[in-house]
């Protein structure tokens, strides 16, 4: 784990076509991809070498996903874990964290969408929440007293409106998606409607953005969004 | 026809009360023969012991010596000199060595006590006038090394025995024969409902739907079984209905996007050259596919019913605000309000994320569909405080009686909505959830608008 935020991923999925176009997509973006058919040769491979990111389809041949994290988080692995699933459950997401996972994707899903929860894995603690303050550019963000101001000046912000900037500070040069966006800061596990994050963000940015000039949320069209780190 | 009468629960049940009412019977009648016959015997036993005593006494007086004479008269005092009765009277003498010293051969070895028993037919009796199979009671004593034994051929005994086996073997037959006719006609008469029953599920199952069990109004078991099966079949009517509706919309509202894409997606294959605008054009006709299948997968789980084991108290104010505040930008950026009101910590039993999207849904749709007029959401409770209230009202154009029904439905979306976005599941997914909640949820006209009610029971 760099500051580049290039990581070791062991990318376990029985389906070849699905892990070939996942790897080559990962391998694109800079990270070290090694790729397991089924659990027991996955679980070979991760006493061989150390991961930081694994990605885990839940249904497998053998023993399923779910079970392979258990274990595995039972014989102390620490790496991160991505599920992948295609089951489509609504505790899919509460079963996948009890497992031990960090994340967990539907299947099928956009490829943005994977490279933006990976990224998020790589750093997730940037953790400002032991500081006081972070200061980007001109903007000082005030943890303890949820304050924030830009250039000197106050910014009021309502609660949701403050959780949606911490957020994208804390993942601050990275992509986050929509649905990203809807499961942290929102709690939601489902789609509540086409324009809810762009209005917020809208609503975010006339406040932080609009009346400074330099934009530090960025628009990415087709994946979400990133706040700009200069 | 015979073998599965013999099969059928009716059949069963009556032969085998036919035959435990039998053995009852059969009971009853060797306890009656018993007591009966010993009732009849009382008096006889009676006589012979007196006559008994009366040869003993006879013996000790002739000292043993011509014995017979006074015997004579000892027999003829105690019967009366009845010609008829003389002839039941049996003695016998044995002297010490067991040997017949005189009396009838019948009785042929010496015993001490009661006997009774049953010459057999080479014991050519002195008195043939009657059968030897009558049955002889006898009692015997010892005096003096020689054996005294006197006692009466049954022969009024025997016939009333005789009768009385006969009527009891008849009556037994009349019943047994009785019991298994009436297990026959009942199961004749069930076997023909259960046929006719029988026929109505094959007809349903080979595709007619319409096929009902036959109701004859008697109202007994059968025919409660009947009509649970007929709510049953209505049920599955009803279900199958749906599906077809169901698959069918699903059918026809995959195959827009997916006809879009493939002529993207063929036009690109040709002398277009692929842009980078179109490729997004296409990846976002085939996300509407997987929102589709998405939000319709999202149904069936809800349906499914897993979540209501792990209902608990939800804040449903704090939730309402919630969720007004998180479609409240979206709602200003299209210049409406929305006017919110709600009575502070109103609880109701269930699923915390399932709730807020049936909020959300409700709010999403009302802006969608109210023409850009205001909104208005409540919760609220009744005075007794029993029930909870969400009420969402819009200014739009509302809805047809009809339409209130069909809005429910997976897919159906009003004609005048087509230019509107959404997935034709909102309203579908909020139904799901009101029914697992077990709330009622109620479309009413707000003149104008539609005013959607749900109602829970409150914890």
């Amino acid at each position: 784990m760099d500051g580049s935020g290039r990581m070791k991923i062991l990318l376990l999925e029985d389906d070849s076509q699905a892990s070939r176009y996942v790897a080559r997509g990962l391998t694109e973006e800079g990270h070290v991809m090694d790729v397991a058919g089924n659990a027991a040769v996955a679980s070979d491979m991760i006493h061989v070498s150390a991961y930081d990111i694994l990605i885990v389809d839940r249904m497998l041949p053998g023993l399923d996903g779910l079970s392979f994290v258990k274990q595995i988080r039972r014989e102390g692995c620490k790496a991160r874990v991505l599920f992948l699933t295609a089951l489509g459950g609504l505790d899919d997401r509460v079963e996948g964290l009890e497992a031990g996972g960090d994340d967990y994707l539907q299947k099928p899903f956009a490829f943005s969408e994977l490279r933006a929860r990976v990224a998020a894995l790589s750093r997730r603690s940037l953790d400002d929440g032991a500081q006081a303050t972070t200061q980007l550019d001109d903007l000082v963000i005030n943890h303890l007293e949820r304050s924030v101001t830009r250039a000197g000046q106050t910014i009021d912000l309502l609660a949701k409106e403050y959780q949606l900037l911490d957020y994208m500070v804390r993942n601050r040069g990275r992509i986050v998606t929509r649905t990203m966006l809807l499961e942290r800061v929102w709690e939601l596990d489902f789609d509540p409607g086409t324009n809810v994050v762009e209005s917020h963000m809208s609503r975010l940015r006339a406040k932080i953005d609009k009346p400074f000039g330099k934009a530090l949320i960025k628009t990415i069209r087709g994946a979400g969004y990133r706040f700009d780190v200069s | 026809m015979f073998p599965r009468l013999f099969k059928s629960t009716a059949f069963r049940t009556a032969a085998m009360a036919a035959s435990l009412f039998a053995l009852a019977s059969t009971v009853l009648m060797a306890l009656l023969y018993y007591e009966l016959t010993r009732e009849m015997l009382r008096p006889i036993r009676l006589e012979v012991e007196q006559q008994s005593a009366d040869l003993i006494k006879e013996w000790k007086r002739t000292g043993g010596h011509n014995y017979e004479e006074a015997f004579q008269s000892v027999m003829s005092e105690s019967v009366d000199g009845n010609a008829s009765q003389r002839s039941e009277v049996v003695f016998a003498v044995f002297n010490k060595d067991g040997h017949l010293m005189s009396g009838n051969p019948q009785i042929k070895s010496t015993f001490v006590g009661w006997r009774q028993w049953i010459p057999d037919e080479t014991d050519t009796g002195v008195e043939t006038d009657q059968a030897d199979s009558v049955p002889i009671l006898a009692y015997g004593t010892k005096v003096d090394d020689v054996s005294i034994i006197t006692g009466r051929k049954l022969l009024g005994l025997s016939e009333a025995q005789d009768i009385f086996i006969r009527v009891l073997s008849i009556g037994l037959g009349v019943i047994c024969l009785l019991a298994l006719c009436l297990g026959w006609l009942m199961s004749r008469t069930s076997l023909r409902r259960l046929d006719s029953m029988v026929l109505a599920t094959r007809r349903f199952a080979n595709g007619d739907l319409s096929t009902r069990m036959p109701i004859t109004g008697r109202g007994d078991d059968i025919e409660k079984l009947a009509e649970n099966v007929n709510r049953m079949l209505v049920q599955t009517t009803d279900l199958m209905g749906a599906m077809k509706r169901m698959s069918g919309s699903l059918a026809h509202e995959m195959k827009s996007p997916l006809t879009r894409l493939r002529q993207k997606l063929e036009l690109m294959t040709g002398k277009t050259k692929p842009t980078r605008e179109g490729l997004v054009d296409a990846l976002g006709e085939m996300d509407q596919v997987i929102a589709l299948f998405n939000g319709l997968l999202r149904i069936t789980q809800i349906e499914a019913g897993e979540r209501r084991g792990k209902f608990e108290s939800v804040d449903l104010s704090a939730l309402a605000k919630d969720v007004v505040e998180l479609h409240r930008p979206v709602a200003e950026e299209n210049s409406q309000t929305i006017e919110f009101n709600c009575a502070p910590n109103i609880c109701v039993l269930g699923d915390h994320m399932l709730l807020r999207q049936l909020l959300s849904n409700l709010v999403d749709n009302a802006i969608r569909h109210s023409n850009g007029s205001s909104i208005e959401m409540r919760v609220q409770t009744d005075h007794g405080q029993q029930f909870a209230e969400i009420v969402v009202a819009d200014r739009g154009l509302g809805m047809s009686g009809e339409e209130k029904i069909k809005v429910l439905q997976p897919f159906h979306r009003l004609e005048r909505s087509h230019g509107v976005a959404g997935t034709g599941l909102g309203l579908a997914t909020v139904k799901a959830i009101a029914d697992i909640h077990e709330a009622n949820l109620d479309l009413a006209d707000g003149h104008p608008g539609l005013v959607v009610t749900v109602t829970f029971a409150q914890s």
